[in-house]
C-alpha cells in the first residue's frame, strides 16, 4: 500500500489534469486555452470551439 | 496496478470514442447538416461570420473530439476501476467494467439528457445564458454522479437486508434524489420553433452516440481486464488478495 501511494503522485494527478484539460478543450473552450498562443484571435476565431463543433453537439454539451 | 488499469482505460476510451465517432457520422451528421443549413438560411442577410472550418473539416473534427473525449474519460474510467477494485462485490473483472460503465452512462448521460436535452446547432442559443446553462448541466452531471455513488453506499450499508428490501429502498434514494435535483436545479431552456422532427432525431442521435461509447467502454476493457486474469491464472481469488472489502 505504501509503495503505491509512494509511486501514486507522479501520474495520478497529471493524468486526472490532463484529462480534465481535454474535457475541457472538446467540450467547453471557446477560445480561452489558445489564446496564449494567438491573443484575440483565439476568441474571434474559435479554433477549438469550430473544430470540435459536431462532437460537442453530440456529447450533449450545452449549446453555444 | 493502478497504471496497469490507467492504461487500460485510456485504450478502451481511444477506441470507443473512435466507434462513437462512426456512429455519430453516421446517423448524428445528416441532421447536425440539416441544423446548420437551417441556421444558415436564418441568418441570411444578416452579418455572415467567416467560417473558420468546414462542414467537410468539421465531420473530421467529430472523429478528433470523439477519439480525445473517449480517451480523457477511458483515464477517468480506469482511475475509478483501480479505485473500486476490491470495493465491490462484483466477481469478475467484466461484471465490474460493464456495471461501472453502466453507472457512468446512467449519472453523466442518462439523468443530464432528461433534465437538460441536448440541442442541435442554432437551436436554444443565446450566448448571455450560455454561462448559466453550462454550470446548470455541470451541477447536474456531477450530482448525478455523486448521487449513484451514495446509493452504492447506501446498498453497502444495507447488506443484511433480503434482496428486494434492498433494491427497493436503494431504488427508491435513486429516483428521490432524481427528482430533487430535478426540481432545484433551473429549467431547460425552450427549443423555440425549431422543428420538432429535427431536435427528435438530434437528441436520439445524441444519445446513441454517447451510449456507443459507454458500453464499447465497458465491452474493451472488461474483456481486457479477463484476459489478463486468465494470463496470469489468478482468476476470481483476486478480492481476498488485495485486502477484500473495506
Amino acid at each position: 500500500m505504501n509503495s503505491t501511494l509512494g509511486r501514486a503522485p507522479l501520474y495520478l494527478p497529471l493524468a486526472v489534469a490532463l484529462a480534465l484539460l481535454a474535457l475541457f478543450a472538446v467540450l467547453f473552450d471557446n477560445g480561452a486555452l489558445l489564446a496564449p498562443f494567438f491573443g484575440d484571435a483565439s476568441y474571434a476565431a474559435n479554433y477549438l470551439h469550430e473544430l470540435f463543433h459536431d462532437g460537442r453537439h453530440l456529447l450533449a454539451a450545452p449549446c453555444h | 496496478m493502478t497504471l496497469v488499469y490507467l492504461r487500460r482505460g485510456i485504450l478502451a476510451g481511444l477506441l470507443a470514442g473512435l466507434l462513437a465517432g462512426l456512429f455519430g457520422f453516421a446517423f448524428g451528421e445528416p441532421v447536425l447538416d440539416e441544423a446548420v443549413a437551417l441556421e444558415e438560411g436564418s441568418h441570411a442577410g444578416g452579418e455572415h461570420t467567416e467560417e473558420v472550418f468546414g462542414r467537410g473539416q468539421q465531420k473530421a473534427g467529430l472523429f478528433l473530439a470523439m477519439g480525445l473525449y473517449g480517451a480523457a474519460v477511458g483515464c477517468v474510467f480506469g482511475l475509478l476501476s483501480a479505485y473500486f477494485r476490491g470495493r465491490v462485490s462484483a466477481r469478475s473483472e467484466w461484471v465490474r467494467s460493464m456495471g461501472l460503465a453502466a453507472a457512468i452512462f446512467a449519472g453523466a448521460v442518462l439523468s443530464p439528457f432528461l433534465k437538460y436535452p441536448p440541442n442541435p446547432p442554432g437551436v436554444g442559443t443565446d450566448p448571455e445564458t450560455l454561462a448559466a446553462r453550462t454550470a446548470a448541466y455541470l451541477a447536474m452531471v456531477a450530482l448525478s454522479l455523486l448521487a449513484l455513488f451514495f446509493a452504492w453506499r447506501l446498498a453497502r450499508q444495507l447488506e443484511g437486508f433480503a434482496a428486494y428490501a434492498r433494491h427497493l429502498l436503494v431504488g427508491a434514494f435513486v429516483l428521490v434524489a432524481w427528482a430533487l435535483l430535478s426540481a432545484v436545479l433551473p429549467d431547460a431552456g425552450s427549443a423555440g420553433d425549431a422543428p420538432a422532427g429535427l431536435v427528435w432525431s438530434f437528441r436520439l442521435s445524441s444519445l446513441g452516440t454517447q451510449a456507443v461509447l459507454w458500453v464499447v467502454i465497458g465491452c474493451v476493457f472488461g474483456v481486457l481486464g479477463e484476459r489478463a486474469e486468465a494470463r496470469e491464472g489468478r482468476g476470481v481469488s483476486n478480492l481476498a488478495a488485495e485486502g477484500g472489502s473495506r
